[in-house]
């Protein structure tokens, strides 16, 4: 038996040129990283540009408890255990109101920052979480693969030349497929801090640090095709991406503090760090945040209330902050689920997958109010609720209202706009 | 059948790709006896491991004695303060044996003398999902992993009917409690959609149908177990994929498994898992004939896959990204990491994206380019660098100090006001803590010493890539580590060798 040394020492002198000769021969990252920083920092300049931030409630949030229908008897013959009492509902008229859990909303609504859409969905539902968000996220028809998201469309579309990386941060591990597109997929962040490569100077303390592990949850869509981009290539552009914005990120957000404190959950931390990258001045056009957990199939009250609050006092602190901070009027923010649930509970006292649902849009340059119709209770398809508007106008009302693009080149149709902008 | 590889071609590349992909990869000398071995025996010797003494002991909380059971009874008999004092303290228990479940099972996959047995328990648990952010319950968690380990590589419509009946999987996907008057449908929907069939091949009337036959089902918690109710249970007439008859459980799995998809469906995934994405339809087909032909039985794919020339392809060898726990197992193998906390290790794989019996969905881990975003990239860098030179991982916001800062408010909830005081102490020490280099293989470092410049690279590139390191990749390494090369010290050794680990191509194997 050869000794560990003497084995090590038998290989140096073996063959030591690769077996296999690279497939494709890239530019190496390296030599062009610097140029592309510069760049970066250059194209930073757009502080007026108006942003998008997309809160995604993961696990299919039950749109009848959120958006509540406490003037009809159907909504409390078909759930004995889970109906919100109707004393309780913050009215929004005379049909329907908000779950008592969502009062930082209604303010928002009250000043006319909220806007509420009823009865979204698309046709043709799909109940499976994976298969009908990676409809939302790619805004196909259901019965259709696509496997580059809007946004990453959007990406594609605006930014000539260079790919810009840090045009979509998702705040996570991983972008959602909405960001994946042809040329880029967006970055993604867990705090500032973590992310600089360790050689360079850490910022001193400051920033809040937020920490990834208690994934719940999350749906992120398909990961990214595997096109004809060989992995190898992937991870060298992920690479020189991530060496590109962090240099970016770090020089954007060196001093910049919340002017409110936020609710202690995830999602506050997560909605914080944002606010800071606005105020910094980042290029990034559109942010991407999750709050997971809404796939309440048993004993869903207290889950459910659990959620929707924290979702309702992120969402106020964040406005607030923006607020204070002079940014709220170049903010839009969309919060979506990939379907609603049953109308009828289940034996478990909760509730299995469903179709349409609520969507809410938050900012301070917006038409706030109630969009849509609220979905009939009792002319129903299968047990599940109807909806009247296609999530596709939303993505086309923004795209073309809001963010001042082309959305027929995006959505590869033309979608009828809503009002709400 | 798939093409067979020719014994000729067998080589030391392949034997490292066999026990990278089959297992979590091994050392060059593990690599080098695989090599000696005919193919078709290297094969065998990973595939039928019933001969390898198996490692290691269960966690010593796992044994019930019944003791649990007494000491809930007399629990619900206190008083109802003192009762939540009792609760509080169960719960911390249970995450406590949760994390140590975590660790119980990393050293396994690192050290087993199995390693196909652990990469298959893998396959299954990111199958097979349950996750502790629901069940709550590491006694569960773990017998989940020991039923995904002894049916490994048995019988994959046994393991259906099985997980069925799983205490932690009737939590996970609501079986428990399921009753005729309104069946929970969330198991019946994902045992189709993910874990046997494919979303499209059912109908949703064929879901509600299912639903009913999973009825009846009821965990008692504390022993761990699953009761079945024939009162709960919807015994009447059920219709399934064109069928009909008074089915139950198993009744509704076999006649899912005689559809020609399940085994095209878990085929696929099967050498997704093992080999590469988007299969071609012929591989595809030929491994679920032989699922077919054998009833569902592993090992005969299995078999079939590792032998086939197309596993050793090379759209197949060294193309695969490296999930955190196989990146974690390398670069394990590089330094020796045994002196880590095996508590920071998995919780440094769950930051990395892969928190053991916590997958982020009912889906699993998506795995391939999914594991690698910027931030995922940033941190894998950032954790190897501080383990070759050692420092202090709370200023990049990856240490223990950073972590306490941000634990729940639930399990704050649970704290003695004695605990929240030591929180604080260790919170303070521990970020001004550094850790030290974890480098430590002085043969290299003699060897490196030795070595002409020339040949330190070559040295390096063996000892980490098995020197299968494309020579495009090494060129930028040679250039980026000059310098480093020119020093026959500590420090030129181990900043190549960061070089060696940060470069994209060690996310590969």
């Amino acid at each position: 038996m050869k000794t560990r040394r003497e084995f090590l020492k038998s290989t140096v002198t073996a063959v030591a040129a690769g077996w296999t000769l690279p497939s494709f021969i890239h530019q190496t990252a390296w030599s062009i990283e610097r140029s592309h920083i510069a760049s970066g920092l250059q194209a930073a300049t757009g502080r007026d540009n108006p942003i998008l931030v997309i809160l995604q409630l993961g696990g299919g949030n039950d749109g009848l408890n959120t958006v509540v229908p406490f003037a009809h008897d159907a909504y409390y013959t078909a759930r004995p255990n889970l109906a919100v009492k109707a004393s309780s509902v913050l009215k929004l008229g005379d049909e329907f109101g908000l779950n008592p859990a969502l009062s930082g909303i209604k303010s928002l609504y009250d000043s006319g920052n909220a806007a509420i859409i009823n009865g979204v969905g698309y046709p043709n539902p799909n109940r499976s979480h994976f298969r009908s968000m990676e409809i939302w996220h790619t805004a196909s028809d259901s019965n259709k693969n696509e496997h580059y998201g809007w946004l990453g469309n959007y990406f594609d579309n605006t930014c000539q030349g260079s790919p810009e990386p840090s045009n979509g941060i998702s705040i996570g591990n991983n972008p959602p497929q909405a960001f994946h597109g042809k040329k880029q997929i967006g970055i993604s962040m867990t705090s500032p801090k973590s992310y600089q490569f360790i050689e360079d100077e850490p910022t001193p303390d400051g920033n809040s640090e937020t920490m990834t592990g208690d994934s719940i949850n999350e749906l992120n869509g398909s990961a990214p095709a595997e096109d004809s981009l060989q992995n190898l290539d992937f991870l060298r552009r992920t690479t020189m991406d991530a060496e590109v914005s962090s240099e970016t990120i770090h020089t954007m957000t060196k001093a910049q503090k919340n002017t409110i404190s936020y609710p202690q959950t995830k999602l506050g931390r997560d909605l914080s760090l944002v606010a800071q990258l606005i105020a910094g001045g980042m290029p990034t056009r559109v942010y991407y945040v999750n709050h997971g957990g809404f796939d309440t199939h048993a004993n869903q009250q207290g889950t459910h209330t659990r959620l929707i609050t924290e979702f309702s006092n992120a969402v106020s602190a964040f406005c607030s902050d923006l607020k204070k901070m002079g940014h709220f009027d170049r903010v839009l923010m969309m919060s979506f689920s990939e379907f609603g649930r049953r109308v009828k509970e289940n034996g478990s006292r909760g509730t299995d997958h469903g179709v349409a649902g609520p969507t809410f849009l938050f900012g301070g340059n917006l038409k706030g109010g109630c969009y849509g119709k609220y979905p009939s209770l009792t002319d129903l398809t299968k047990g599940d609720l109807k909806h009247n508007t296609d999530f596709r106008s939303i993505y086309s009302t923004i795209l073309d209202g809001w963010l001042k693009t082309n959305s027929q080149s995006i959505l590869k149709r033309k979608f009828p706009h809503m009002s709400f902008i | 059948m798939l093409n067979v590889l020719s014994r000729s071609q067998w080589s030391s590349q392949h034997a490292a790709h066999l026990i990278s992909r089959a297992g979590f990869g091994g050392s060059p000398e593990d690599i080098s006896q695989l090599s000696k071995l005919p193919m078709d025996q290297a094969v065998r010797r990973i595939v039928h491991y019933e001969d390898q003494p198996d490692y290691g002991k269960d966690p010593e909380w796992t044994r019930l004695d019944g003791s649990n059971l007494k000491q809930l009874k007399e629990i619900r008999k206190l008083p109802e303060k003192e009762r939540r004092e009792k609760f509080k303290e169960l719960r911390r228990e249970s995450r406590r044996n949760l994390a140590s479940l975590k660790s119980w099972w990393l050293d396994r996959m690192l050290k087993s003398n199995r390693p196909l047995e652990e990469k298959m328990t893998l396959f299954w648990h990111g199958h097979f999902v349950s996750s502790s952010d629901k069940v709550k319950n590491a006694l569960m968690l773990w017998q989940q992993n020991r039923l995904l380990r002894e049916k490994s590589t048995g019988n994959f419509e046994d393991l259906t009917v099985a997980i069925g009946r799983d205490p932690a999987m009737l939590v996970y996907l609501d079986g428990s409690g399921s009753k005729k008057a309104a069946p929970n449908e969330n198991y019946a929907r994902e045992l189709m959609e993910l874990f046997t069939l494919g979303e499209g091949n059912y109908t949703e009337e064929d879901i509600k149908e299912a639903a009913r036959a999973f009825t009846g089902w009821n965990v008692r918690r504390f022993q761990g177990k699953a009761k079945f109710n024939q009162r709960n249970f919807d015994s009447k007439e059920k219709s399934f994929f064109g069928q009909s008859g008074n089915y139950k459980d198993s009744d509704i799995v076999a006649i899912i498994f005689e559809q020609d998809r399940a085994a095209e469906y878990i085929a696929h995934k099967l050498w997704e898992f093992f080999a590469y994405k988007n299969p071609e339809q012929e591989i595809v087909s030929s491994l679920a004939e032989t699922l077919r032909n054998n009833k569902y039985e592993l090992k005969p794919v299995l078999e079939e896959m590792f032998t086939s020339k197309a596993f050793y392809s090379q759209k197949a060898m060294r193309t695969q990204i490296k999930s955190p726990i196989m990146w974690f197992a390398s670069l394990s193998r590089l330094l020796d990491l045994s002196p880590i906390p095996s508590r920071a290790s998995t919780q440094m794989l769950a930051q990395l994206g892969q928190d053991l019996f916590n997958p982020p969905s009912v889906k699993g881990w998506d795995g391939g380019r999914a594991w690698i975003s910027t931030t995922t990239l940033i941190m894998r860098n950032n954790l190897a660098h501080l383990m070759v030179f050692g420092g202090n991982p709370n200023k990049l916001g990856i240490g223990a100090a950073n972590r306490l800062k941000n634990i729940p408010q639930n399990i704050l909830d649970d704290m003695s006001e004695e605990q929240k005081k030591r929180l604080e102490i260790v919170q303070k020490r521990s970020s001004k803590r550094n850790i030290p280099s974890l480098f430590k293989d002085f043969d290299l470092l003699d060897l490196w010493e030795s070595e002409s410049e020339a040949n330190r690279l070559n040295l390096l590139s063996n000892t980490v890539y098995n020197s299968s390191l494309r020579a495009q990749s090494l060129a930028e390494i040679r250039s980026e580590s000059e310098e480093f090369l020119r020093n026959p010290k500590a420090q030129g050794l181990k900043s190549t060798l960061y070089q060696m680990i940060a470069h994209p191509e060690f996310q590969l194997c």
